[in-house]
C-alpha cells in the first residue's frame, strides 16, 4: 500500500496489528449505560454513556481495559501532547534518550497512539513480581516493558550512521510523502514488518478461510453500466414483467 | 402506495436455501420445474461444529465500496443474500452463546459483514441515483423536508405518498398543525433552549481554553501546529496572556 | 458473627426509597404489556399509538369491520440461485486493494448518450438546438416516462434520513 494512502486516512496506529474493523472497536470500547428504546420517543437522542476512557497499554476490547474503565471509576486526567503526524512504526529502530537505559536502540513493538507511548522490546524494564494465590509455589518476577513517550524520550535511529536524528515528513518527487531525517537528509522508510496484524504476517502469506472471496474473484470487473436502475435491471434478468401503472401519487 | 419488498431488509431469511424464487404470487396458474437440488437445512443458522467452543474463528475482511463497484447488479444481488445468511448465522451464534453463557468466537465478523451489507446498500443506491439524476433531475428516493416542528425548532421529516393532494386531505391536514410564531409557551421553550445551548457552547468554550493553558504549562516544546488543529477556536496568545499560564512568552 | 442474611434488623427509612425505573414516558406497553386492569381497558377502548406491528407492515386496510387485502402491498422476495456464485462473505486479504471512484450521473451519461451525440455531430445529424435528427431510443425517453419505469419495479425506495420519523 502507498505510503501517502496510508497516512491520508489518519489511522489509529495502536489498533492496526488488531485488524479489527472501527466500527468493531467503537462497539467494543463504549459503555452505553441508557439508550432510549426503539420507536417514537419524546426526546430520541437520549444516550447515557461514559465519555472519557482511561487507555493504558491495555487495547479497548480486552477485559483489562474494562476492568480499568468499569461502570463509575474515575481516574486522574491524562494530558497528551498533541503530534501532527505519527512518525512511529512497528518495527522502526530507535533510540532510548532517557532512564536507565539510556543510549540503547531497540525495535518498537507495540504503540498506544491514544497516550504517545511507545514499548521498545525488551529495554526500559521494570521488574513485577506476580504473586501466586497457591502458597506453596513461589513468586514470579516478570520483566515487563515500561512505555515511553514518542515526543521526548525516544528518536528514531538514521539508518545510514545508526545515530538518533529528530524526522520530518517530506514529500518526495513522484509525490509520495515520506519520513526524512533533517540530520542527514536520508529518506528512512516504514519497516515492513509495520505490515504485520494479527491475521497475517505480510498479506502475500496470509492463509485463505473457507469463508473468504479468492483475490482472481475480487478482480474481476463484472459491471456494465446501463440505462436502467438496479430493480429494473434485475427484473430484465429474471424476466420479471410488470405492466401494471401506479396511480398519480403526491408527497408531503 | 406500494411497497413490494424487492432487496430484503429484514432479518428473516426466507427458508434460508439458495432455491431460485421468482414472483410466484401473480402467476399462479403456472408450474415450476425445479433445476437446482434443493438444500432445506435450517443447520445453515449455525455455524460449522469445527468452529463451535473454540477460542478465535479466522475471517477476512469486509467489503469495501471500492470492491463492490466493479461488480454487476446480478453480483451485488447474490451477494447481499450470501452476506445476509453469514449474517443470520452470526447472530444466532451469539445469541446461543449468550444463552448458554458462553464466550462467542470473533465478535469482529459481525461488524464486518455490517459494514459489507452497508457498503453493498451504498453502491446500489449511488446507481439508482445516477440514472434519477441523469433522467428525472431529483433522486429518486423518498423525499425528506426541513420544517419547524411544534416546539418551534428546526426538524427533518420523511414525506408520505398519498392518491390526494394536500388541501382535500381533511384527515392530514386535522393532524398536521402549521407551527404559530405568536405562541407564548413556545417562546418561553425557545428562550430557555437558547439559553442552554449558549452555556453548552460557552462552557466547552472555557473547557478548550483551560485544556490548552494546561497544555501549555505542561509541554514547553509543543507543536503550534498540531495544537491549533485540534483546538482551532482557541485563542493560543490570550491562553499566554492568562494568569494561569506559568511560561515567560 | 453471623452472617448478613442472617442478621435480622428492623430498618427505618428517612429518604424516599428509589427502586426500579422511575422514566414512565419511555415505557412503551404494545400489546402484552401493562397490568391486567391496563389490558382489560385496552380490549375494550385500544388507544390506537400502542398497537406494534413488531416492524410487519400492514398488507391492506380496514372497511368497517372487514380487513381487505391489497396485493400489491403483500411482499415479494427476489432471492437469486446461490449455488453457483463464487463470491463470499468476506474478502481475502492477499486481494489487492481496488481504487474506484463513485459512479455519478456524469458517468452514466458519458457511457450512454456521449458516444452517439459525438457520432452525430461528426456527420451533422443535430438540429441546429442540439437535438438529434434520429433521436435513439434513449433519446426519446422523457423524465416522466423514466421515473414510470423505476416505481413500475415496485421496490422499497430508500431514504437519506431513515433515523427521522
Amino acid at each position: 500500500m502507498r505510503v501517502s494512502k496510508v497516512l491520508s486516512m489518519a489511522k489509529n496506529w495502536s489498533h492496526h496489528y488488531s485488524n479489527f474493523p472501527e466500527s468493531y472497536i467503537k462497539r467494543a470500547t463504549e459503555q452505553i449505560y441508557w439508550k432510549n428504546p426503539k420507536g417514537p420517543q419524546y426526546k430520541p437522542n437520549a444516550v447515557i454513556k461514559r465519555k472519557k476512557f482511561k487507555y493504558e497499554e491495555d487495547r479497548p476490547w480486552t477485559a483489562k481495559f474494562q476492568e480499568l474503565n468499569a461502570a463509575g471509576k474515575q481516574h486522574a486526567k491524562d494530558w497528551i501532547e498533541p503530534i501532527q503526524d505519527w512518525s512511529f512504526f512497528r518495527g522502526d529502530r530507535v533510540e532510548i534518550l532517557v532512564g536507565k537505559d539510556k543510549g540503547k536502540q531497540g525495535i518498537v513493538s507495540m504503540i498506544v497512539t491514544e497516550r504517545n507511548w511507545v514499548f521498545v522490546e525488551g529495554l526500559n524494564c521494570n521488574i513485577e513480581r506476580v504473586d501466586n494465590r497457591k502458597e506453596d509455589i513461589a513468586h514470579v518476577y516478570v520483566q515487563k516493558e515500561a512505555p515511553l513517550l514518542v515526543t521526548n524520550q525516544v528518536a528514531i535511529v538514521d539508518p545510514s550512521d545508526l545515530k538518533p536524528t529528530p524526522i520530518e515528513w517530506r514529500y518526495t518527487e513522484e509525490g509520495e510523502k515520506v519520513r526524512v531525517s533533517t540530520r542527514t537528509g536520508r529518506i528512512i522508510p516504514i519497516p515492513a514488518t509495520n505490515e504485520e496484524t494479527r491475521d497475517y504476517k505480510t498479506r502475500r502469506a496470509y492463509i485463505e478461510q473457507p469463508k473468504d472471496t479468492v483475490s482472481a474473484e475480487v478482480d474481476k470487473i463484472t459491471f456494465e453500466p446501463k440505462l436502467c436502475t438496479f430493480e429494473m435491471d434485475l427484473m430484465e434478468k429474471y424476466g420479471i414483467k410488470e405492466d401494471r401503472v401506479p396511480p398519480k401519487s403526491y408527497w408531503y | 402506495m406500494f411497497y413490494n419488498k424487492l432487496l430484503s431488509k429484514i432479518f428473516n431469511a426466507c427458508s434460508g436455501n439458495s432455491g431460485l424464487k421468482s414472483a410466484s404470487l401473480r402467476n399462479t396458474s403456472a408450474k415450476y420445474i425445479s433445476t437446482t437440488a434443493r438444500r432445506d437445512d435450517l443447520n445453515e443458522f449455525f455455524d460449522i461444529k469445527e468452529n463451535w467452543g473454540v477460542p478465535e474463528v479466522k475471517s477476512g475482511r469486509g467489503w469495501t465500496k471500492d470492491d463492490l463497484r466493479i461488480k454487476s447488479n446480478e453480483d451485488l444481488h447474490k451477494l447481499w443474500y450470501i452476506l445476509l445468511k453469514e449474517r443470520n448465522m452470526l447472530l444466532t451464534m451469539e445469541e446461543e452463546a449468550k444463552e448458554q453463557v458462553k464466550l462467542f468466537p470473533s465478535p469482529e465478523r459481525l461488524d464486518k459483514v455490517r459494514d459489507s451489507m452497508k457498503n453493498l446498500e451504498d453502491v446500489v443506491r449511488e446507481r439508482n441515483k445516477a440514472y434519477h439524476l441523469l433522467e428525472t433531475g431529483k433522486d429518486g428516493e423518498r423525499p425528506v423536508e426541513k420544517y419547524i416542528n411544534p416546539f418551534g425548532m428546526n426538524a427533518t421529516k420523511r414525506l408520505y405518498e398519498y392518491p390526494l393532494p394536500k388541501h382535500m386531505n381533511k384527515k392530514w391536514l386535522e393532524n398536521h398543525v402549521p407551527y404559530k410564531e405568536n405562541n407564548k409557551d413556545i417562546q418561553q421553550f425557545q428562550l430557555k433552549l437558547g439559553e442552554n445551548t449558549f452555556m453548552y457552547k460557552k462552557r466547552k468554550r472555557t473547557r478548550d481554553f483551560n485544556h490548552v493553558i494546561g497544555l501549555l504549562n505542561r509541554f514547553p516544546n509543543m507543536d503550534m501546529e498540531a495544537l491549533k488543529g485540534q483546538y482551532p477556536d482557541v485563542d493560543i496568545e490570550k491562553a499566554k496572556r492568562s494568569r494561569k499560564y506559568k511560561g515567560w512568552d | 458473627m453471623l452472617p448478613r442474611n442472617l442478621i435480622f434488623v428492623r430498618n427505618i427509612s428517612t429518604t424516599i426509597p428509589k427502586c426500579g425505573k422511575k422514566n414512565f414516558r419511555k415505557f412503551q406497553l404494545f400489546n402484552k404489556r401493562g397490568s391486567r386492569l391496563f389490558k382489560q381497558q385496552q380490549a375494550k377502548d385500544p388507544e390506537p399509538d400502542l398497537f406494534h406491528n413488531r416492524g410487519v407492515r400492514e398488507i391492506g386496510y380496514k372497511d368497517g369491520n372487514k380487513y381487505v387485502v391489497v396485493p400489491e402491498k403483500i411482499p415479494e422476495l427476489i432471492v437469486p440461485n446461490l449455488s453457483d456464485c463464487k463470491l463470499k462473505p468476506y474478502v481475502s486479504y492477499r486481494a489487492p486493494d481496488i481504487q474506484q471512484d463513485e459512479f455519478t450521473a456524469q458517468d452514466l451519461f458519458d457511457v450512454v448518450y456521449a458516444p452517439k451525440i459525438v457520432a452525430d455531430f461528426k456527420e451533422n445529424k443535430l438540429n441546429a438546438d442540439g437535438s438529434p435528427i434520429e433521436p435513439s431510443i434513449y433519446e426519446k425517453l422523457t423524465p416522466a416516462e423514466a421515473e414510470l419505469k423505476a416505481r413500475q419495479t415496485g421496490t422499497d425506495l430508500f431514504c437519506s434520513r431513515d433515523d427521522v420519523v
